[in-house]
């Protein structure tokens, strides 16, 4: 053996065993007759089980091996289905050797090096933005606790001497109503309903800030949930009555005994109900109904207002999200009411939705689950 | 229950990162192990351990660890890509809880890599490190661009600016970065350092003013807490 050829031995048994380039022999019929170790690895082992068409992933039109031998200097970029992952992209030469075709293949270098620079770049920019987004994160949260601290406290302060102002000018109004003119007694109903409506506003500020500080508790019971929704429709009968609004319970007759916070209940269903009658129209009625299974209890409250666009589903029950409520009473709303709802419903491991009916009306619906949760759970 | 005594408990946080807690982390980390990797840095910030430890026993001590084994030959270069994408991993992991016990001082950095430099890990933990002494960081990564880092600087009144090179070969590029930012800004307080300083270079005080070459962690947090 000549020098020469004795090196080409060796390079021939390098590419055979050790070179990771594909190196494959097909016979005329497309069949492979040869395969190196790379190529077995890459594809499979009993590479001689396979045609062309198997190897090559063919998207316009098969690969034809008869043709691209009569180019063999020109590489193909061609795709390989491999055995353990996602195909391989090789350039490709396809070089007869007498009446079979050996194909060469290789990994576009070039692109490789490009890739894993461009991957690091993405990598390192990525990572900057994760860090500046945990970092606001971090900053958000802390200015949103800054904030519950600061609603907290100054809506405890503000409930005193807002209560004392509400409930004096109801007196007046009671007492001395009858001795004012018209004009004055009017000012004077403006002031109480004016007061109302920011106590109500204070009432809601201290329960999200309690519900946002993590610091909101449920003092469970075992309770008929009929009782609140009695107890609330009969709270809310004043307002709708004003407005000729009826309000009805539809109950069935099975067990609705669950494991409750009763007053956090009656707060969603004050909520729901008067959110109800503030949208219906006059001479309209809102229904209540309580169907249970053995597992939850279901309450849906409808009423004939206008409905809720698609839109806003999702966005009313979020904080500070009035959307729909343009009320039809012409009063205002705090934003804030849905969302406490949610929380408290949440907090029962419930769920809380609106379905939309519009033009025909919105309904609220809820389920608690009829074990609830524990009172270890709500600490 | 006995009463538990301080300096058995000091002595115990400070050997949290162990020979052993070490060796089962860069082992993970050579192979790639995300997982792994993940849970003793959990198990880490759950023993409460300080985060500057975790950054300079663990992911620092880890990083040169590969970095030697490179300069062996015995990993490759994707196997040090692969390392360095696993702690920027785990440093967001570690990055919340050390945001949570920040004390802000009011004062204001600027940490990134200057041009063609893409190694921004150890900028990264100066940033990190230093937010952890209340210092606000603004990290602009790696390769970052001089006029970048030029609007920066006067949009954030950064007080101190530090520049990372990893490569030896891109000193020449921070010198020039250095010269740019000192004609807009003279009186800015500069420090460097990173691996790029092992070849020399480590007497740039001598070339430019108020320049400080930081040859460690530990060093930096010595630095920042004296200003």
């Amino acid at each position: 053996m000549t020098a020469d050829k004795h090196l080409l031995h060796v390079a021939g048994q390098y590419l055979y065993e050790n070179a990771p380039l594909l190196y494959l022999l097909f016979n005329p019929a497309g069949q492979v007759v040869d395969g190196n170790k790379y190529s077995r690895c890459l594809i499979r082992n009993d590479l001689e089980a396979l045609r062309v068409e198997d190897i090559f992933l063919a998207f316009a039109e098969p690969v034809d091996i008869a043709f691209l031998r009569t180019h063999p200097e020109k590489a193909e970029m061609l795709s390989i289905a491999t055995s353990a992952g996602p195909p391989e992209t090789l350039l490709c030469h396809f070089i007869p050797a007498e009446e079979n075709t050996l194909v060469l293949g290789s990994i576009d270098g070039n692109e490789t090096r490009r890739l894993r620079n461009e991957m690091l770049v993405l990598n390192n920019e990525l990572n900057g933005l994760t860090r500046e987004l945990q970092k606001r994160n971090h900053q958000l949260a802390e200015l949103n606790k800054l904030k519950n601290q600061f609603l907290g406290m100054a809506s405890h302060d503000l409930r005193s001497p807002v209560s004392a102002v509400l409930n004096y000018s109801e007196i007046l109004i009671d007492e001395t109503g009858y001795a004012l003119s018209p004009k004055h007694l009017g000012f004077l109903k403006i002031i109480h309903s004016s007061t109302d409506l920011m106590r109500r506003l204070i009432d809601n500020f201290l329960s999200i800030s309690l519900i946002e500080s993590g610091r909101f508790q449920l003092n469970i019971e075992q309770v008929d949930i009929r009782r609140p929704v009695e107890r609330s429709m009969a709270v809310q009968q004043i307002i709708a009555g004003k407005r000729r609004i009826a309000i009805r319970l539809k109950s069935s007759d099975e067990n609705s005994l669950l494991q409750i916070d009763e007053y956090k209940i009656e707060q969603v269903l004050n909520n729901l109900i008067s959110n109800a009658i503030e949208h219906s129209q006059p001479d309209s009625e809102v229904t209540v109904m309580i169907s249970a299974t053995d597992e939850e209890v279901l309450v849906k409250v409808t009423d004939s207002g206008p409905g809720i666009a698609e839109e806003e589903k999702e966005k009313i029950f979020s904080p500070y999200e009035k959307g729909r409520f343009r009320k039809a009473a012409g009063s205002r709303s705090t934003g804030l009411g849905l969302a406490i709802s949610k929380k408290i419903i949440e907090a029962h491991r419930g769920k809380i939705w609106v379905e939309n009916r519009p033009g025909r009306g919105a309904q609220f619906c809820f389920i608690l689950p009829i074990d609830g949760v524990s009172h270890e759970e709500t600490l | 229950m006995a009463q538990q005594n301080p300096e058995k408990l000091e002595e115990k946080l400070a050997f949290m990162i162990n020979d052993e807690l070490y060796s089962r982390y860069v082992t993970a980390l050579l192979q790639g192990d995300v997982r792994l990797c993940a849970e003793i840095v959990t198990h880490l910030l759950k023993e409460n351990t300080e985060t500057t430890t975790i950054y300079t026993e663990l992911f620092q001590k880890s990083l040169y660890r590969v970095g030697e084994l490179w300069e062996m030959n015995r990993v490759s270069v994707a196997v040090e890509h692969l390392a360095t994408a696993i702690t920027e991993r785990m440093l967001a992991n570690v990055y919340p809880a050390l945001l949570s016990n920040v004390s802000p001082n009011g004062r204001k950095a600027l940490i990134c890599c200057s041009v063609n430099e893409y190694h921004q890990i150890g900028a990264r933990m100066v940033a990190d490190i230093m937010e952890t002494r209340g210092w606000d960081v603004s990290f602009l990564g790696a390769n970052t661009p001089v006029n970048d880092m030029l609007l920066m600087i006067q949009e954030k009144q950064s007080e101190i600016l530090g520049l990372s090179v990893s490569i030896y070969f891109n000193m020449a590029s921070l010198h020039r970065t250095i010269e740019i930012v000192r004609a807009s800004f003279p009186g800015l307080n500069i420090f460097v350092g990173g691996q790029g300083f092992r070849w020399g270079g480590t007497d740039i005080s001598k070339k430019f003013s108020n320049i400080e070459y930081v040859p460690s962690i530990q060093t930096l947090d010595t630095i920042i807490a004296g200003r």
